[in-house]
């Protein structure tokens, strides 16, 4: 079952670079990434515009081991901003979640 | 509190208390600066970012971490937090796993190379010796901002009481940092900021020693993807004589060395830079990087380290 959280966008997207809808899922960006990402950020960025924190918690060590080393943004053809999606996925985890 | 949080709590609660993620004294950040009669300040300054001095502590660390990750000592983690505000855990662990002597003479050599080859090309660069501060770039990796908006206002307070106009900088991140990220967060961070390549490579130094070897190139994910700076390095290697030659992931396809995440995740980060280092290997016996970060992953991932060399190594051979 899913349990929908309609805000969660609005408190990842604090800034205008956070473009997780503009990534229509080829699943490009993982052909070379060096970590193998198991939750592809495809399926991450789903997940938050779906509102469904409670996978994107279950995610928190994966999201942590991403490189952000662009690797995925020089072959996505859509000019989205992976990697700082990431770090703000990162920075709603680390003050709403992580306690830090 | 998941060890992840604990981790990252504990390099915030450093980095808000004592202006730094890893406790390293004073006296070690400086001392590479000691022999060379800088001048303090100045229109342009060299700028560290303490990272070259914070490789020996981190590989101690990273070393003892990577034997505790999966063992039930690290569900103590967040006790560590707690007792991390009282007592600086960073220092202790100076001693639980002591940095290696020769790390620290390295580190230290190789910004001396800097300095002196941006002396070399005319550069003559202040230091803001005590007064610099470490800029911040594992807390903001990790999506901590909040802290980074103070620091960049104290580091711009004392960048203008310095009167600075230029900051050459000697790493990667550093670069990025100040180049991009601290603009981004403090609008009025307006200043005139180069990797010491960069600068090298436009002063068309000469080298005084043509040196007969070929290198294997790695490029740094941060210099290469996010500031471009991928021909220079090979026309200075170029222009000393020596046959470069490049991996098949090389320039802006390059391939991480893993370091980004060896303070939470060491073993993934020894498994990323232990691949590379084959396949740079592969192609030569001598590699050069352009990070501090990378040079230490690389070379911890193999048994042979002293094939990996920082490209400040390289040139001094050649240019000085």
């Amino acid at each position: 079952m899913i349990k929908v959280n309609s805000g969660l966008i609005d408190k990842i997207k604090i800034s205008e670079d956070f473009n997780a809808s503009a990534c229509f899922n080829c699943g490009t960006c993982s052909a070379l990434c060096p970590v193998g990402f198991d939750i592809l950020p495809r399926k991450l960025f789903r997940y938050v515009l779906l509102g469904e924190e409670e996978k994107i918690l279950e995610s928190t060590d994966q999201i942590f081991s991403c490189l952000l080393c662009r690797m995925c943004e020089e072959q996505c053809p859509h000019d989205v901003n992976i990697t700082e999606n990431i770090r703000l996925i990162r920075n709603y985890l680390a003050k709403s979640k992580l306690g830090v | 509190m998941s060890k992840v949080g604990a981790v990252l709590g504990i390099l915030n609660d450093n980095f808000e208390k004592r202006k730094t993620v890893f406790s390293v004294p004073e006296k070690s950040l400086v001392s590479w600066a000691k022999d060379l009669n800088i001048k303090k300040g100045t229109e342009t300054i060299i700028y560290t970012g303490h990272m070259y001095q914070l490789m020996p502590i981190t590989k101690s660390a990273t070393n003892l971490y990577e034997n505790l990750e999966e063992s039930t000592l690290m569900k103590l983690a967040p006790v560590g937090r707690i007792v991390n505000k009282f007592i600086d855990l960073s220092s202790m662990s100076k001693f639980a796993a002591k940095p290696d002597k020769s790390e620290e003479e390295r580190s230290n050599r190789c910004l001396q190379n800097i300095y002196k080859l941006l002396k070399y090309a005319g550069v003559e660069a202040g230091y803001l010796y005590e007064d610099e501060l470490y800029v911040g770039t594992l807390l903001y990796d990790n999506g901590i901002d909040e802290p980074l908006i103070n620091q960049a206002k104290i580091l711009n307070k004392i960048l203008k009481e310095n009167n600075v106009k230029n900051i050459i900088t000697v790493d990667p991140h550093t670069t990025h940092m100040l180049r991009k990220v601290y603009k981004k967060i403090l609008p009025e961070f307006d200043y005139e900021v180069k990797n010491y390549i960069e600068v090298l490579y436009e002063k068309k130094i000469k080298p005084q020693n043509k040196l007969d070897m070929i290198v294997a190139i790695h490029d740094s994910c941060v210099l290469a993807r996010y500031e471009e700076v991928i021909e220079e390095p090979r026309a200075l290697l170029k222009n000393a004589g020596i046959n470069y030659v490049e991996p098949e992931l090389s320039r802006k396809l390059t391939h991480c060395c893993g370091g980004p995440i060896e303070s939470l995740f060491p073993k993934k980060a020894k498994e990323i830079a232990s691949k590379r280092a084959n396949d740079l290997l592969t192609c030569s016996n001598v590699v050069t990087t352009m990070c501090p970060i990378c040079l230490l992953n690389l070379k911890e991932s193999t048994p042979l380290k002293d094939s990996f060399l920082d490209l400040s190594e390289i040139l001094a051979k050649a240019y000085l």
